[in-house]
């Protein structure tokens, strides 16, 4: 099969590419502001059928510092909106022809049915981080899935922080309980005060409960190329 | 245990098998002193391996990110790692429904993966089980493939190292380097495409000096890369580096025909891109770069603590894993990628031992993060959540780039 994304992987792009920031609902606008990784005012949706490819042009191959911090603060905004299935930060395609036949279309039914999953809902990151480097303690992590779990749809490990005094949970939840997950805290936060630093963060993508890795290979999808 | 704990564990569950058989809620197991979240979520069968994107997320956090493993095109083997909460079938794709088809075989899997797959390769591959590890050595004689490779650029040293520790830049100049996730300072997941097919190995790296080298160890499932790059100022402005791997390849596909000869091959040329980049990238703000690398040092396998490492860091001489450079001196064409012969200087020796895994990631601890050095861009601050946190949901900063149609 043949590989249309190729280019993307070099160092040379010879025209304009797409960088896809993420999978959403068809029936949404781009606000005309809207600023991603991308070139500005160039943002928009690519549809097919439920689903749409959120994508802004670029002709850029090397990634800045600030793009991994664009990428994520617009799909946290986007995730604050409408259901949206991140995509990781980098993903740049040719152009519309090979988002359609290679992310959309073969994929719509899986895209359509997790957004519907996703629908109102959003993940919020819940960080605990111990005072003196200490590390995190069980009992008060079950604690806080405990507290958690009524209010949440899913919970998941959150996303490691590289530090061993801070423990994540993510929580996969319905925006319009957001209060109940930030009153479930604040109780749990008032019997922690001194001894653990509770943090919320989100809405947010959801980065935590949505697939990472394709197996590992796909050898007939590949054309050798070593 | 709630429905919704229940449904995580469930969702988990793809990851948990990679896991070495987590134990299931409550039944807690001894062998897990650490009162880590994740450790504390797999007892409750949620399986450290609920994370996903990781690899983005990670992309994210850490710009500042080093590089670590070299390994070009390498290849390398198929587990990948978290650190800490691990990554792995995402609930999402593991609750069965939710990703509607993931149960074809990938859980963990693969929407996004395979959607890419082919046509984004270039993205970032994401990482998805972790932990998997283990079921490859499986006690067949090993073979290991050298591969030694040196390249000058025309770039001061500092710039050329910086360069290299920004190792999430690779994947964006590099063919077959697909994706590098750095779950921490020293621990790297990479995932390279290797002829047909996607190869995964987590790194960690030993040493670490700046401006003089780096050495990694590293496992996978499908065989795995170890290795050094030292850094060698030959003039103010012209750097040679000198990468040598030692490539473990395991499983029937690697070993038939010895398709790894071409690795070598392929990592000169993946130098190439480097050093392109480096010479025409780079340098042309020089500057920038002589700022952002990691400056950080690693001894023993543990990130050493800035106070610490302050001084002294260019103290000491050269590593001894540069011989051999010259072997592969000069002489290559561009690369006509397909065609040329192979000659990469890989020898086999079939080493009868196994490549001793490094130690359980899974487990093992987090070394401090030196002080969140300086471009550690607390993604989380930017996140917006407040200083005093336990709340969600700060209004951001009026961003609504997409909104329902009415």
């Amino acid at each position: 099969m043949p590989v249309p994304g190729e280019q993307s992987q070099g160092a040379r792009l010879r025209a304009p590419a797409l960088y896809v920031y993420g999978i959403v609902p068809a029936d949404v606008e781009v606000d005309e502001h809207a600023q991603g990784v991308g070139e500005p005012g160039t943002m928009r949706v690519i549809r097919h059928r439920e689903i749409a490819a959120l994508v802004s042009e670029t002709d850029r191959t090397t990634p800045r510092p600030a793009d991994g911090a664009a990428h994520e603060d617009l799909l946290d905004a986007v995730a604050a909106e409408v259901p949206v299935f991140p995509l990781p930060c980098g993903t740049v395609v040719p152009d519309r022809t090979a988002i359609l036949d290679d992310l959309l279309k073969p994929r719509h039914d899986e895209f359509a049915h997790t957004l519907r999953e996703l629908e109102g809902r959003a993940e919020y990151l819940v960080e605990l981080r111990y005072p003196d480097q200490e590390r995190p303690r069980e009992p008060d992590v079950r604690a806080l899935v405990e507290a958690l779990t009524p209010v949440s749809v899913r919970l998941s490990p959150g996303r490691p922080t590289g530090r061993r005094d801070t423990a994540r949970l993510a929580v996969l939840a319905e925006t319009r309980r957001a209060g109940e997950l930030e009153s479930a805290l604040d109780t749990l936060a008032e019997g922690w005060a001194g001894r653990i630093e509770l943090r919320l963060f989100g809405p947010l993508a959801p980065y935590d409960f949505t697939p990472s890795d394709h197996q590992a290979d796909h050898k007939s999808d590949h054309k050798p190329s070593g | 245990m709630t429905e919704a704990l229940k449904a995580a564990a469930k969702g988990v569950g793809k990851g948990k098998e990679t896991l070495d058989k987590t134990p299931v809620a409550g039944k807690a197991t001894s062998k897990l002193p650490t009162g880590e979240l994740s450790s504390a979520l797999k007892r409750l069968g949620m399986a450290a391996a609920g994370r996903a994107l990781t690899s983005a997320i990670g992309k994210v956090e850490g710009m500042n990110g080093r590089l670590n493993n070299l390994t070009p095109g390498g290849s390398g083997g198929g587990s990948e790692g978290g650190s800490e909460g691990g990554s792995g079938g995402g609930l999402l794709s593991g609750a069965k429904g939710l990703l509607g088809g993931s149960e074809g075989g990938s859980i963990g899997g693969s929407t996004l993966a395979g959607a890419a797959k082919g046509a984004i390769k270039g993205v970032f591959g994401k990482i998805g089980k972790i932990f998997k590890r283990g079921k490859g050595a499986g006690g067949k004689s090993l073979k290991v493939t050298n591969i030694v490779e040196a390249i000058d650029i025309g770039a001061p040293r500092r710039v050329v190292y910086n360069q290299w520790t920004q190792f999430r830049d690779f994947p964006t100049f590099m063919k077959k380097v697909e994706n590098i996730d750095q779950q921490s300072d020293e621990r790297l997941v990479w995932k390279a495409q290797v002829f047909w097919s996607h190869r995964n190995w987590r790194a960690k790296i030993l040493e670490q000096a700046p401006d003089e080298r780096i050495i990694w160890r590293s496992e996978g499932d499908k065989g795995h890369v170890d290795g050094s790059v030292t850094f060698h100022e030959l003039t103010p402005d012209l750097t040679r580096v000198v990468v040598i791997l030692e490539y473990y390849p395991k499983g029937l596909f690697e070993q038939t025909g010895n398709l790894w000869r071409a690795q070598g091959r392929r990592v000169r040329l993946e130098l190439k891109h480097f050093a392109r980049h480096v010479m025409s990238h780079v340098m042309l703000n020089p500057e920038e770069i002589a700022e952002d690398g990691w400056r950080g040092k690693i001894h023993d396998g543990e990130v050493i603590p800035p106070e610490e490492e302050e001084e002294g860091a260019p103290g000491e001489e050269e590593g001894p894993e540069e011989e051999g450079a010259e072997e592969e001196e000069g002489g290559e064409e561009e690369e006509p990628e397909e065609g040329e012969e192979e000659e990469g200087p890989e020898e086999e020796e079939p080493s009868g031992e196994e490549p001793e895994e490094p130690e359980d990631y899974e487990e093992a601890e987090e070394p401090e993060e030196p002080e969140e050095p300086e471009e550690r861009p607390a993604a989380e601050q930017k996140r917006g959540v407040r200083a005093e946190p336990r709340r969600a949901g700060k209004p951001r900063e009026s961003m609504r780039p997409l909104r329902r149609r009415s």
